[in-house]
């Protein structure tokens, strides 16, 4: 009976001197590893998140660069395009008055044409080309002046969302006279579905689509034109989900990044849709286009993007897949233009108002 | 009591068997409690070990999967701390590479360059301070007593770096001196002047060669594109500043030749700031069109002052520049947008380096190999 008695004492010290011991080991685990765990497993979702942005989601986006330029500029602007972005297109064109072969200058409109007041003809004539020649070897087709200055990675970023077979024109998304339209100093993009409406019944059409004259207003005319044959407008602010800001930018970048309100022209801020900030939070990080580079402004665009590099940026991870928008997504997220306002072309003021 | 007296009634009733029986009873419960109570001791030891032995292996896992992240492709033991595995190459530079900047400036520029260097990459420095003639409530200002003109620079330069000396060496390993109109990448900085001790008496910046009669091994800093010194050198400046046979006692001619003769008769070294490849990485001008399009000639003013021969060409720049000069305000906001902010999609991650450590005896500064003159 003693030694039992004993015995069973001895059992029960033992089993709680065990028990004891396991969970003091556990609880002392999890309060050591609990403020360890949550980074290491963020990290490493997060180098899930780039793993799988890296992977390629099909071939990127084949984009034909129309860029208007003019026989002076040839050697200047248009070299530098050439020298810089125009290399990461798909295509590089430039739409001119006069043949220029060593760059690829396409002469659209006759000689005595080719200036500024003749920029929508220029414009009409070359996407005409373009039709013509390339529809059907390229998705999307964009056109800049020969002082726009585009990153071709980020807009294939952009355009990876959509489908160039659904009518989509793509821009800085302005209004006048209740009229939306793309700016064109920021350059905009035509999808190959766009660009084939475009050319088969906007261009012959005097009823779609303002005909050929001196001082027409280019981008506000392509805007009447791409409405009127039902082509989806698509705000490239509100292109990328989670990012609200500005991507394609109608003034040079330096306008932007100044503090004071006095940079930013009154007419940007009447014809735009949306506040127009200034300083670091004026533009996306996923930006495209700036508008007004100078030939050094390009190079040094070009430098800072490509060349520099700052040791150990805290770079974020880039976001994932792009799930490519239908035809019903596109008409939900950016609904077809009202083109009540539009008045009857023929009647219409050549020079307009803030032009 | 009870029991021991059923026990003897059995055994006086049937004394054979009785005492058999109860033989086998007895032995054969005792047998049981025995094997009942070992099994239940080993049962409990082996759950509880194999639970502890779980529960370190978890551990041991959790901390391997979670130190490649952190790691970074940065695998050395040499770049690690324990306790310190979150933080970033960059933080670890900012911690273990102290920049004091100083930037001159006068009151003409407070509200039009000075604090806009505040809002851009002087923030990025552990310290900074600019050296003007009147204080200012937004600036971190230090009001030195020479008068405000360009005449005075020199003066105003080594008042300056005396005032460095005796106030703020403890607050920094090196200390560079700025323009309000210069772009500093206070990162690339930091990745230039890792491999050297700042105890070494050294300074660097864009090597000019120098004017006068001198000797053949001697230049000067661009003052534009800002030097930076060790905090060595710094001391030795201060305490050596007032020695007539070796520094320029009054006020006037150019700060950064004055500098330059200066540190050189101190017997402070004038290093080579390139990099492996031999590119500039301080630059006395902007990087604008005509110094990366190559469209310059062999008149440009650049070739025939650098120490070190120059090339006009988009790679020779370094890709990790410290300081551009002539940068105006708006253009400081345009490189920290591109520098800090924007993204370029599918640019790929490479894992970054830190590069050896020089000693004071290893150290080798280049000739001048410029033969433009």
């Amino acid at each position: 009976m003693t030694a039992k008695m004993k015995l069973r004492s001895q059992l029960h010290l033992l089993t709680g001197f065990m028990a004891g011991f396991v969970l003091a080991f556990v609880l002392l685990l999890y309060v050591y590893d609990v403020s360890r765990v949550t980074p290491c497993w963020s990290s490493t979702s997060t180098m899930t998140t780039a793993t799988t942005a890296r992977i390629e989601d099909g071939p990127p986006p084949r984009i034909l660069c129309m860029v208007l330029t003019c026989p002076e500029n040839v050697q200047s602007l248009a070299r530098s395009v050439y020298e810089t972005w125009g290399q990461r297109c798909s295509r590089l064109i430039f739409a001119s008055s006069e043949d220029y072969e060593p760059l690829g200058v396409v002469g659209v409109v006759e000689p005595t044409g080719g200036g500024y007041e003749d920029l929508w003809n220029k414009t009409r004539e070359g996407f005409r080309h373009v039709w013509e020649h390339y529809a059907g070897d390229y998705d999307w087709f964009l056109k800049a002046d020969d002082d726009t200055y585009v990153v071709m990675e980020n807009l294939q970023h952009l355009l990876r969302g959509f489908d160039p077979n659904t009518p989509v024109f793509f821009g800085y998304k302005m209004s006048r006279y209740n009229v939306s339209y793309m700016s064109g100093g920021a350059s905009y993009i035509l999808s190959r579905e766009a660009l084939h409406r475009f050319a088969t019944q906007a261009y012959e059409s005097e009823v779609i689509c303002p005909q050929p004259k001196k001082m027409g207003i280019e981008d506000f005319y392509m805007g009447i034109c791409m409405q009127n044959v039902g082509v989806h407008f698509v705000d490239s602010t509100h292109a990328l989900d989670g990012d609200t800001k500005p991507k394609f930018m109608p003034l040079d970048l330096e306008n932007y990044m100044s503090d004071a309100n006095y940079t930013i022209p009154e007419w940007l801020r009447l014809m735009s849709l949306s506040r127009v900030e200034t300083g670091l939070a004026c533009c996306s990080n996923y930006s495209v286009a700036f508008h007004y580079a100078s030939r050094e402004r390009m190079f040094l665009y070009e430098f800072l993007i490509y060349h520099l590099k700052v040791f150990d940026p805290n770079q974020i991870s880039e976001r994932g897949h792009r799930s490519r928008l239908t035809l019903s997504d596109l008409t939900r997220r950016f609904p077809l233009e009202d083109n009540s306002n539009i008045k009857d072309l023929l009647q219409m003021s050549e020079k307009p108002d803030n032009f | 009591m009870a029991g021991e007296y059923i026990i003897l009634e059995n055994s006086s009733t049937y004394p054979g068997f009785h005492s058999s029986s109860n033989g086998l009873a007895n032995g054969m419960y005792r047998s049981a409690q025995r094997i009942s109570t070992d099994r239940l001791v080993l049962l409990i030891l082996l759950v509880s070990t194999t639970v502890i032995g779980l529960f370190a292996y978890w551990d041991v896992m959790v901390l391997n999967a979670g130190a490649l992240p952190l790691s970074r492709g940065t695998s050395s033991v040499d770049y690690m701390e324990p306790g310190l595995r979150n933080e970033t190459l960059a933080e670890k530079m900012h911690r273990e590479v102290r920049v004091l900047c100083w930037v001159l400036t006068t009151p003409k520029y407070h509200k039009t360059r000075a604090i806009h260097v505040l809002r851009t990459w002087g923030k990025r420095c552990n310290k900074i301070y600019f050296m003007t003639s009147e204080p200012d409530d937004e600036l971190p200002t230090v009001v030195l007593t020479k008068p405000d003109r360009y005449e005075m620079l020199w003066g105003k330069t080594k008042e300056a770096f005396v005032h460095i000396h005796e106030q703020m060496r403890h607050e920094a390993d090196w200390f560079i001196k700025a323009d309000d109109d210069t772009y500093l990448f206070l990162e690339n900085l930091r990745y230039m002047l890792y491999p050297y001790s700042p105890e070494t008496p050294i300074y660097f910046g864009f090597n000019y060669k120098m004017v006068g009669t001198h000797q053949k091994n001697e230049s000067y800093m661009s003052g534009g594109s800002g030097y930076v010194l060790s905090r060595e050198a710094l001391r030795i400046f201060a305490e050596g500043v007032n020695d007539t046979t070796k520094c320029r006692q009054e006020d006037d001619h150019a700060e950064d030749v004055e500098m330059g003769k200066c540190l050189f008769n101190l017997g402070v070294k004038a290093g080579d700031s390139r990099d492996e490849q031999l590119r500039n990485r301080f630059y006395p001008i902007a990087p604008y069109g005509a110094l990366l399009s190559g469209n310059v000639g062999m008149d440009f003013w650049l070739y025939k002052y650098a120490y070190y021969n120059p090339r006009s060409c988009m790679d020779c720049l370094s890709e990790y520049p410290v300081a551009f000069h002539y940068v105006h305000s708006k253009q400081l906001y345009v490189y920290d947008y591109f520098n800090y902010q924007f993204q370029l999609s599918g640019r790929a991650q490479v894992a970054e380096r830190l590069p050896k450590k020089i000693r004071e005896e290893e150290l080798v500064i280049p000739e001048s190999d410029n033969p433009v003159s």
